[in-house]
């Protein structure tokens, strides 16, 4: 690369495109309403469902990035974008600086090998016909390494995801649901990929259950150098697990910063209206008012201006005509509101007043 | 077919009384005790907890007071009396009586326990089928206001449509509408908020706190989420393998837990960990396989300060305050575990 050629703004983006893992430009995910069929026999124009709309986001190596939101946000559809199970209707993504999907098959090959995911729900993801061994090593067939010592690997993950070896012989329904999970994290982990995509890694546990798969997860991180996407609405685990938080509503990133600025100074009504939803652990400190009422919209009825005007405590008229675009508090800090709560604004100003 | 009339003693304080209760399971492996000696009071007026992880015996229990267990079930020994009336005795129509009228349940997930080809006003006509006094139409205003009470808008209209029209929170409301159209003295309500989304989950919970000050309603509410039994509760009941293992007023629970499951329960709460940490505590060890119950304490295998005696005597309950009991050897002779 010859680096030298490039204008002093772009240099710095090549040097930290280094460090860069992926990226999403733009990103843009829709659904036909209408069938392909339907619509050419019928002459009906197809309408479409934006499910993921204008979405961009730097993830650097070894760090995890949270994708918020309330079901049907479109947190799960970007993940799957990103794997490529749903088609991208517009944007981009590169990783390690390439367009997988762009390049010929070969290449959409290595960035499956590169990319993994863990689905929601374990038990359903695994085949009820399969042994545990066969289920660990299935990615070394589907990918075509005939050479690996099936064997052998299936003992490797076993031992790194803390499963006794005898597992191997089981069955699906002979495992409890922590340890379906730790199936599907040494799935995910078989061909040594750089990045994981976790949907829900932990939806359905009992809490201490929960705390052993998160630490399988950070130690796994740690020692195999693992970028993780972990797709959740457990706002208690983001917290502690992820370095970066972004908070979807209706397909868009309303909020996108530093994990612990958000939870400290959360300056997008939806956000804090998140977090204020969370169950309160003291019993002592009971809330009496309900912080978001009602539910998202349906896609397929999107409001006009900014989305959440029509749940948000603080709609002006302004909100409900024109749609917010994306604002930086800092270098790390996004929002997309046009009245971001004031307090934690400035907040945030000041702490990275300070950094700087 | 006619039944002994009971004596029906209102005068208890408590809506529903469980002593001493234990249900077995036959498995081809072997009979597993899924319930031993549980003794659980839901006083009325209030909101009960029970709380414990999965296999615990959490939905055994509900399903027991229900009456509604598994074919391969039956309860071994015990008592359940219900508005001081025996339920284990009852015959199978009274009890049949009582289901849906005075003692209704929630379920986890609304989309099976709904009807999916009947429409939401037909089903919610349908349960007040005891009535034969009042019109059709009566029947369907009552369940277009029921429905305006949980928070569904535009009720009248809504009664047309079926349980797949609706969005996931919607179809949780309908069913506690539906559990509470006839205002029963006990809902018991099985992790009702689990599918949900925590905003949801908040409304949820305002609209149980509602319903129980407007109908003076009890509420027996099952869950594995800690924070929404805080949120919600009076009392709590902790589950552990198939036993009691502490019960207390809320507040005495989750200040001072005295035995060192409901402890490590709760330190395992990540929304109870004030400073942010990669490595979370977890409770090590397994849930004791039920078909072999360990002798001496239930928990004394996962226990961090599990002595001798533990693993080799059953422990007694021993009064932590006023209604708050713990089963555990340490708090034998008042040292604090």
């Amino acid at each position: 690369m010859a680096e030298v050629s490039l204008a002093p703004s772009q240099q710095l983006l090549a040097a930290n495109s280094d460090n860069t893992l992926l990226e999403v430009n733009h990103l843009h995910v829709r659904y036909p309403l209408v069938g392909r069929i339907r619509a050419k026999l019928f002459g009906i124009p197809n309408r479409f469902l934006d499910a993921v709309l204008d979405i961009s986001f730097m993830l650097r190596r070894g760090r995890t990035l949270a994708l918020v939101g309330e079901s049907g946000s479109g947190k799960s559809t970007l993940g799957r974008a990103i794997i490529g199970l749903v088609p991208i209707a517009g944007g981009s993504i590169r990783f390690e600086g390439a367009e997988p999907f762009r390049t010929a098959k070969g290449g959409t090959k290595a960035y499956h090998r590169d990319v993994a995911m863990m689905f929601q729900d374990p038990i359903s993801s695994l085949s009820p016909r399969r042994t545990v061994r066969s289920l660990v090593t299935e990615p070394f067939v589907v990918h075509a390494l005939s050479d690996r010592d099936r064997d052998a690997e299936a003992k490797r993950l076993l031992a790194l995801v803390g499963l006794p070896l005898d597992f191997a012989g089981r069955y699906p329904h002979q495992l409890s649901g922590g340890q379906a999970r730790r199936v599907g994290v040494a799935r995910a982990i078989a061909l040594s990929p750089k990045l994981i995509i976790a949907d829900e890694p932990t939806a359905g546990l009992d809490v201490s259950v929960q705390g052993e798969i998160l630490n399988l997860m950070n130690r796994l991180q740690r020692e195999l150098g693992l970028t993780y996407l972990i797709i959740t609405h457990n706002l208690a685990v983001v917290r502690h697990v992820s370095d970066e938080t972004a908070i979807m509503y209706m397909g868009r990133f309303v909020e996108h910063g530093p994990t612990s600025e958000i939870f400290a100074h959360p300056v997008h009504p939806y956000t804090a209206g998140l977090i204020a939803a969370q169950p309160h652990p003291d019993p002592a400190k009971r809330r009496t008012q309900v912080a978001l009422l009602g539910e998202v919209p349906s896609m397929a009825r999107r409001p006009e201006g900014c989305e959440f005007h029509t749940r948000c405590p603080g709609a002006k008229d302004l909100c409900r005509q024109v749609r917010p675009e994306t604002q930086a508090i800092s270098a790390q800090h996004l929002h997309r509101c046009h009245f971001p709560l004031m307090e934690n604004l400035e907040a945030c100003a000041d702490a990275s007043r300070r950094v700087v | 077919m006619a039944a002994a009339v009971q004596p029906v003693l209102e005068t208890t304080a408590n809506v529903l009384e469980v002593r001493d209760l234990s249900v077995q399971f036959r498995t081809p492996k072997g009979p597993v005790m899924a319930l031993r000696k549980v003794s659980v009071a839901v006083p009325r007026g209030s909101i009960v907890g029970l709380v414990g992880e999965s296999g615990s015996g959490k939905s055994t229990l509900a399903l027991a007071v229900m009456r509604l267990m598994p074919a391969n079930a039956t309860i071994t020994e015990g008592s359940l009396r219900f508005a001081g009336r025996e339920l284990l005795t009852l015959p199978a129509l009274e009890m049949q009586r009582l289901r849906g009228d005075r003692l209704s349940m929630v379920f986890q997930d609304p989309m099976t326990s709904l009807n999916p080809v009947r429409s939401v006003g037909m089903q919610m006509v349908d349960i007040q089928y005891r009535d034969r006094q009042m019109s059709q139409a009566d029947k369907r205003r009552r369940a277009a206001d029921m429905l305006r009470r949980v928070g569904i808008p535009d009720s009248e209209h809504q009664l047309d449509r079926h349980p797949h029209q609706f969005s996931g929170g919607m179809r949780q409301r309908i069913a506690i509408a539906m559990g509470i159209l006839e205002k029963p003295e006990l809902l018991i309500a099985d992790e009702p908020t689990t599918a949900l989304d925590v905003t949801l989950e908040a409304q949820i919970v305002q609209l149980l706190r509602d319903l129980r000050r407007e109908l003076n309603g009890s509420i027996l509410f099952i869950s594995h989420n800690l924070g929404i039994i805080a949120e919600l509760c009076d009392y709590v009941v902790v589950l552990y393998a198939g036993e009691v293992v502490e019960q207390g007023p809320i507040e005495d629970i989750f200040h001072s837990p005295r035995h060192p499951y409901t402890r490590a329960l709760l330190e395992c709460d990540p929304a109870r960990i004030e400073e942010v940490c990669r490595e979370l505590p977890t409770i090590s060890g397994d849930v004791p396989n039920l078909l072999r119950i360990p002798s001496g304490c239930v928990f004394a295998p996962r226990c961090p300060q599990a002595v001798d005696v533990c693993r080799q005597e059953r422990p007694a309950d021993h009064e932590a305050g006023a209604g708050h009991i713990a089963r555990c050897h340490l708090l034998r002779g008042g040292a604090n575990g």
